[in-house]
């Protein structure tokens, strides 16, 4: 909970009770931008959507991946945090949601989508969501139709689907 | 080095009167407006800079508080900011013990993969003004604002620093450096915007990874200009003359032209000369913002091979484990090999040239390289 209301003399008082990964600026902003990421092998592919989820649009279809070498040294890790740091600000990115990996069984997550989940935990300036694909699933079975702005390409679509959780 | 105090300018005087912990060690007034002196803080224990600048009266100049609103690794620290006189300013900032980009590039080969990190760094610096927030564009970014401190960039000289127009995307250009003004901001409708910052890093970014491109005016004129600047010397002033050149230079980077991409060493992968060829391409086929830029940066470091150069023999580092030499014995081009983790060389037979480009050719069809 961001603020909590306060009824003093007969107005509502709001108290900014802090919230992690934001700062004040973004509280209140009317449109989020939100970048939603699909971590696959060694990359992750990125959509960014500005709006709601009734009313949306997308944000620098250009740049929509970004890959971390096998077995990375220190200046790829660098490059890596620049590049996504800096589509952040370009894009005044206010969140950014990640599929949620899965850590066992058949369809477990590979070492190259561990390395790219710590390197935004620890890099990103915006606050990260993770969403379960299952999460997906109900969305687009109650709300799918508002889904208007979804890629063709299957990574695509997967990060488009994970950058609408997030908008409000 | 020790400084004469009494040689300084009256300005400078002043200011080291308002910084009794300040010893001086280095004055440089090689600037456009105002000097820098370099030395150590007796407080702080650290060497920090202070720049002298002129500006209007009665007017502080935005500089220092551009500077000091930003904070990111690749931006210049401001320590304190002071006035001296009226018109006049100084501020305190970290001093960078590697000079400036251009000085250091003259005194140090570059490898390509520090090439590609500094590049990396210019433009993640770059990404920090031209955030929303912000939204400010440089406009004055070439190798000598540019300075080096532990291998790292670090982004100076604001002066000519301008916030964008929130409705236009633009801001009004600028006239200096004209080598490195980019082809929007000549002419009637001249304007700078974030691409235009994009468009000096890639001149940058040609010149880290071995490209030619000369201070000295006049080498870019082709003997037709030579032989029109000599008539207009005859009848006309200074004037007329600076503005013929200025009028050569708008053409050809106009025509995209004042970059000779052949002067870029044979080594560099065609992909790396594609992104910085895409970067100083017209206003309308650049990247439109630094992180465009960054990921295609980023998409060529994989398999980037390091390569770095003396001119008399080039060596590429750690390519799968193994260092090669590229050197000149008797007449020919010979290839020495050695394990990255050894220490000496030894002559390998398989590459045996006329020259380093032939010879070049040979180890890439048998190493692999990109």
């Amino acid at each position: 909970m961001l603020f909590e209301k306060l009824r003093l003399r007969g107005v509502f008082v709001k108290w900014y009770v802090g919230c992690p990964g934001k700062s004040s600026w973004q509280i209140g902003k009317s449109n989020m931008v939100v970048s939603g990421i699909f971590l696959k092998a060694n990359g992750a592919r990125i959509i960014t959507l500005t709006g709601s989820k009734d009313n949306h649009s997308l944000i620098a279809p250009k740049f929509n991946k970004l890959t971390l070498p096998k077995n990375p040294t220190q200046d790829d890790v660098e490059v890596f945090t620049q590049a996504f740091k800096a589509y952040c600000a370009d894009n005044s990115v206010d969140k950014v949601v990640v599929n949620r990996r899965t850590t066992s069984g058949q369809g477990a997550g590979g070492a190259g989508t561990f390395l790219i989940e710590g390197v935004l935990l620890a890099t990103s300036t915006a606050s990260i969501d993770f969403i379960h694909p299952a999460t997906v699933r109900a969305t687009d079975k109650r709300e799918g139709d508002k889904k208007t702005e979804k890629p063709g390409t299957v990574d695509l679509g997967k990060a488009y689907d994970f950058a609408y959780e997030g908008l409000s | 080095m020790t400084v004469d105090l009494d040689m300084l300018p009256e300005e400078a005087k002043k200011a080291l009167e308002q910084f009794k912990e300040f010893q001086i060690s280095e004055f440089n007034d090689s600037g456009a407006n105002g000097y820098v002196m370099i030395g150590r803080h007796n407080v702080l224990r650290k060497d920090v800079a202070i720049k002298i600048y002129f500006h209007e009266e009665n007017e502080i100049d935005q500089e220092p508080a551009i500077i000091a609103s930003i904070n990111h690794e690749n931006i210049l620290k401001v320590y304190d900011a002071r006035k001296v006189e009226e018109n006049c300013s100084f501020y305190m900032m970290q001093a960078a013990n590697g000079g400036d980009l251009f000085s250091f590039s003259e005194r140090f080969h570059l490898s390509t993969a520090l090439s590609h990190r500094l590049l990396c760094q210019l433009l993640s610096g770059l990404s920090a003004l031209h955030c929303k927030e912000k939204n400010l564009v440089h406009r004055d970014l070439k190798p000598e604002n540019l300075l080096i401190h532990n291998d790292t960039i670090v982004i100076a000289d604001f002066g000519s620093v301008r916030r964008v127009d929130d409705s236009t995307g633009q801001a009004p250009a600028s006239k200096h450096s004209i080598l490195y003004r980019p082809p929007e901001s000549f002419g009637d409708t001249a304007f700078f915007d974030f691409t235009s910052d994009v468009y000096q890093t890639g001149i940058i970014g040609y010149l880290l990874f071995g490209g030619s491109l000369t201070n000295d005016l006049l080498q870019h004129l082709s003997k037709r200009e030579l032989k029109d600047l000599d008539k207009i010397k005859e009848a006309g002033g200074d004037y007329e003359v600076s503005v013929f050149i200025n009028s050569c230079i708008e053409k050809k980077t106009k025509s995209g032209k004042l970059l000779n991409w052949n002067t870029i060493p044979f080594y560099i992968p065609n992909k790396v000369k594609r992104v910085l060829k895409t970067a100083v391409s017209s206003h309308d086929k650049r990247y439109r913002n630094v992180s465009e830029f960054l990921s295609e940066l980023a998409k060529v470091k994989a398999g980037l091979p390091d390569w770095i150069s003396d001119n008399e023999s080039y060596e590429l580092r750690n390519w799968k484990g193994n260092d090669y030499l590229l050197t000149e014995n008797n007449g020919s081009v010979i290839m020495k090999k050695k394990r990255s983790s050894n220490n000496n060389y030894r002559v390998d037979n398989s590459v045996k040239a006329e020259s380093f480009a032939s010879a070049y050719q040979i180890l890439k069809n048998n190493i692999g390289l990109p």
